[in-house]
């Protein structure tokens, strides 16, 4: 039989003793798991507000690209109102431009311009929208995608705001 | 023992206020799983709420979440006050 270390008399610890989680050890962690319940839904109040507040301030009027960049039946991405919000611009016609922000209004997923379909197209839940106007065809959105007010100001494009 | 009501022997007044810890302790356990299972549905509503940009009903959810909370502390002193083991 092994002798045991001299480590082990010094320092007499017993593992199974030193693991033991009681029963009140364990119910009082279960009301931390609590308070972090409640901090993330705080959280989720704090980001609202901060997005509302965002929301509020009228965007500034950018330049979003150039009329020959894109091809008729093309789309691309641009974002708006400042870096970080990703917005779909489509090019319908040869005149014709529309722009909508890119999240889909059911869980924030990116839309795609479907070319060969003509529809906005949401692939996590399968969410379609008018690319006329963004407005819901099928699919599980709740409301229409926000629109972009676009301008053309000779060969360039200029979104100007927010369609409310 | 004389008066014929039979005398509860220490060890076992013991047993018994051990046994009613116990039940008191897994009644508490019980009741803040229920409150955390709550405030899992709550967060779920609200981060669907949140995702989907309507934030309607962020403040409803937090104010139950903080309701679920303040009951779990509430009936956390039942067992923090209790001898250990």
């Amino acid at each position: 039989m092994a002798e045991t270390p001299a480590w082990k008399d010094d320092f007499p610890i017993s593992w199974v003793d030193d693991h033991y989680v009681t029963r009140r050890e364990f119910t009082k962690s279960l009301v931390l798991v609590s308070c972090a319940a409640f901090c993330a839904n705080g959280a989720l109040v704090a980001l609202g507000a901060l997005e509302k507040a965002k929301e509020a301030e009228k965007p500034e009027p950018r330049k979003i690209g150039m009329v020959n960049d894109l091809p008729v039946g093309g789309s691309r991405v641009f974002e708006y109102p400042s870096a970080g919000e990703p917005c779909l611009l489509v090019r319908l016609e040869a005149d014709r431009f529309v722009a909508f922000g890119q999240k889909c209004t059911h869980l924030g997923c990116p839309v795609l311009y479907r070319r060969e379909t003509g529809k906005l197209h949401c692939p996590c839940h399968e969410g379609y929208f008018n690319a006329e106007d963004g407005k819901v065809l099928a699919g599980p959105p709740p409301r229409p995608l926000p629109r972009i007010e676009l301008e053309r100001k000779g060969d360039e494009l200029w979104a100007m705001g927010f369609r409310r | 023992m004389g008066d014929g009501v039979p005398e509860i022997i220490p060890t076992r007044r013991v047993r018994a206020e051990r046994s009613r810890g116990m039940t008191a302790i897994y009644a508490v356990m019980v009741a803040i799983m229920i409150l955390i299972l709550l405030q899992f549905l709550l967060l779920m509503v609200a981060l669907e709420d949140f995702l989907s940009g309507n934030r309607s009903v962020l403040w409803g959810s937090a104010v139950g979440s903080a309701l679920c909370f303040s009951g779990a502390c509430w009936l956390i002193r039942y067992v923090s006050g209790r001898p250990s083991r």
